[in-house]
């Protein structure tokens, strides 16, 4: 299906040097409506890159001569293309690094082909600021009242240095709120954002979701500061972020 | 009860002091028949005799002599009378004594020692033999009970004393007559405290070498111990006995052999893992794009499979060896997490919650996969899971209940190897890969943890992970 708003079909650039991971990828990114150049090492991206800029590159971490990352900090420096790594490796280091080296997102082979599209189209409707309210986020930490969110692990830490367990549904939630502070959402919106972000299980009701959060998060669950109900509306996260 | 001293170290001290004693009392009985063969005795109490003898003709043969004055020479009897005690006599001790005194030749003079083993002549002979008629020669003359030839042969034998008697004729009339104290012919009977203190000695000695020959061995146990534990191998430090040494060599060698056999394996079992994981994203990409959707749908499942396998054997080749640094982690809200998730997935886990906080030290993704393992295997076999958090005695308890039907006795530590799937059919709607229990309890253990299954008293399986909870800093 392809993106009913591009009147010409976005570039995507897959460097990857496994030739069946190219020629899949390619396949399977034009049956969704992309258009698909491929390389399979540094210099040949470079080249591609030069010829023409793509729109984003899907880029693998493990490539005999220069490495992914360090191709990835070169592109980031010259231009503002979004690039979205895929790894054999889960380490998390691996993310760390990734998401550090200023990637806009990272997924893991082997991944679901669906999720890969939805994290594409994502990443594409962030650069080009379609949705407004979706800046791109490359921040690592964030933190507000008490808490400290490192969204290249995926935990929140205390500021007592314990590190509390979130739920994927959770997760989601906290990520929709943290890029929104201080804005109301409506419920629908949140359901809206949480599909937008590739999640694929949100369908338990967003109240009882945000209950179960505020459990773990507010000091009193029953007077709750950080996520407030706003009357007839929905939800604010009233708590100040700040970026580190 | 016994056969815990029954072990190698008590046997070596054993024999160690059971050679020591032996030899010591085979020692102190040769030592004392030769002491008793030497002929010290008289010579010390001729010695005395002849320093009295001395002194007492220097004074001119005075008529009689102070109790004290007596006692310092080591005299017992003194006086001038007109008998000698003895009779006149020759022999080696009469020259000598003569040539001492310058008594001339013709001057009548009698020696004669007493105790055991001694003619009243003064010659040494052989042990005395009992019977020996009394009241011949100048021996009757002794007090009774100055020998010792009334004493049992064997008490006398022992602790044999001497003493000197020597007669000098001034004139016919006039005989100077002397006899010493009786003399230990040797040294004291020996006394039972050194002998104590070299037994003692001699056990502590025994022990000491018992233990540190038996060191080496109770090392090597340790060190067997923790490579069966987790294929780690701390190398000995080869020392001691050549035997010894070669034996703890090997040891080494078997060890480091071990290590690097099974990391080569993980890092195999690694690498085979990492290399799947692309040519599984390829077959991926291809089915999502086959048009039919039944087979999508087959080949799909297929996928998944071989997809869970490769993760899990990658997960079982890395578990554990992990260096992030431990963290504080909220059990409950790991628990009630997963649980969460796992139900979103489909599965019929329940939390029952509780009022406990438990925080424990760790990295809580290997956390939640080791308590995850664990629930899933509840629900593969027990259909569904139900999972507590306690707070007890300094630790954090989980326990997964199922309703399944339990795990054979025999089997409760053997489902914890990898493979070891107890089904009989290798069915695989149903069967894990057979990696799950053993990847979670190499996380638990690198957790200071344990776990525990058993079957529980209303059936199904009880699976409990016990973890240390943080200490207070």
């Amino acid at each position: 299906m392809p993106d009913p708003a591009t009147t010409r079909p976005e570039h995507i650039l897959v460097i990857d040097d496994d030739r069946d991971i190219r020629e899949d990828l390619k396949s399977y990114l034009t049956e969704n409506g992309f258009r698909v150049s491929t390389a399979e090492n540094a210099p040949a991206a470079r080249r591609a890159i030069h010829s023409e800029a793509p729109d984003l590159i899907l880029l693998d971490v493990m490539m005999p001569g220069e490495d992914g990352i360090s191709l990835c900090r070169s592109i980031v420096r010259l231009t503002a293309i979004p690039i979205v790594f895929i790894s054999a490796r889960t380490d998390e280091i691996d993310r760390i690094v990734g998401l550090e080296v200023g990637a806009d997102d990272y997924l893991c082979k082997p991944f679901n082909p669906r999720e890969l599209l939805a994290r594409v189209r994502s990443v594409l409707r962030r650069s080009n600021g379609r949705d407004r309210d979706m800046t791109p986020e490359k921040t690592r930490y964030f933190e507000f009242d008490r808490w400290t969110l490192d969204t290249a692990k995926r935990t929140v830490t205390r500021d007592d240095g314990v590190i509390v367990s979130l739920s994927t549904g959770e997760y989601q939630l906290l990520m929709i709120f943290i890029a929104r502070p201080q804005i109301v959402l409506s419920r629908e919106r949140i359901v809206e954002l949480s599909h937008a972000e590739g999640a694929d299980v949100f369908d338990r009701s967003v109240d009882s979701q945000v209950s179960r959060f505020r459990r773990k998060i507010e000091r009193d669950p029953r007077n709750p500061e950080i996520i407030q109900t706003v009357w007839g509306g929905g939800y604010v996260f009233a708590a100040d972020v700040k970026k580190l | 009860m016994l056969s815990r001293f029954d072990t190698l170290l008590t046997r070596i001290v054993i024999l160690v002091v059971a050679a020591v004693l032996s030899t010591f009392i085979l020692v102190f009985f040769i030592v004392q028949f030769q002491m008793s063969s030497r002929d010290e005795g008289p010579r010390d109490a001729l010695h005395f005799a002849e320093t009295a003898l001395l002194e007492l003709q220097s004074r001119d043969w005075p008529e009689g002599m102070s109790e004290s004055e007596l006692k310092q020479l080591k005299i017992d009897t003194y006086f001038i009378a007109d008998f000698p005690l003895v009779g006149p006599s020759t022999g080696d001790h009469h020259d000598q004594l003569r040539a001492r005194l310058g008594l001339s030749d013709e001057t009548p003079l009698g020696v004669a020692m007493s105790g055991p083993g001694f003619d009243p002549d003064g010659k040494v002979r052989g042990p005395p033999r009992g019977g020996r008629p009394a009241g011949d020669g100048p021996q009757q003359m002794f007090p009774p009970g100055a020998g010792d030839r009334d004493r049992p042969l064997a008490k006398r034998d022992f602790n044999p004393q001497h003493g000197a008697v020597v007669s000098i004729g001034l004139d016919e009339n006039r005989w100077v007559n002397l006899r010493t104290e009786l003399v230990s012919m040797d040294s004291p009977r020996p006394s039972l405290l050194p002998m104590i203190v070299l037994i003692v000695l001699m056990i502590g000695i025994g022990i000491w070498a018992a233990v540190n020959a038996i060191n080496p061995l109770r090392q090597m146990a340790k060190a067997a111990n923790m490579l069966a534990a987790d294929y780690k191998h701390e190398p000995l430090v080869e020392q001691g006995p050549s035997d010894v040494r070669e034996a703890l060599r090997a040891f080494n060698r078997m060890g480091r052999r071990l290590e690097t056999t099974v990391a080569g394996q993980r890092q195999l079992l690694a690498a085979i893992g990492h290399d799947l994981r692309t040519p599984i994203t390829s077959l991926k990409l291809k089915v999502e794009m086959l048009s039919d959707p039944n087979e999508r749908e087959r080949m799909s499942r297929a996928l998944s499979e071989l997809e869970r396998i490769t993760e899990a054997a990658l997960a079982a080749a890395t578990a554990g060896q992990s260096d992030e640094p431990f963290q504080p982690v909220d059990m409950h809200s790991l628990v009630d997490s997963l649980v969460e998730d796992l139900c979103d997935l489909g599965l019929a886990v329940t939390f029952e919650d509780t009022d406990a906080r438990p925080i424990v030290m760790g990295r809580s993704d290997e956390l939640t996969r080791a308590l995850r393992n664990l629930v899933e295997n509840a629900v593969r076999y027990g259909d569904t899971a139900r999972v507590h958090l306690i707070e007890r005695q300094g630790r954090a308890i989980v326990t997964i209940q199922d309703d399944g039907p339990g795990i054979p006795g025999d089997s409760l530590e053997r489902v914890f190897e990898p493979l070891v799937r107890l089904e009989h059919s290798r069915n695989r709607e149903t069967g894990g890969h057979g990696l799950g229990l053993h990847i979670a309890k190499n996380l638990i253990e690198a957790h200071d943890g344990r776990i525990e299954l058993e079957n529980a008293l209303d059936g199904g399986l009880l699976a409990t992970i016990i973890l240390p909870l943080k200490t207070a800093a």
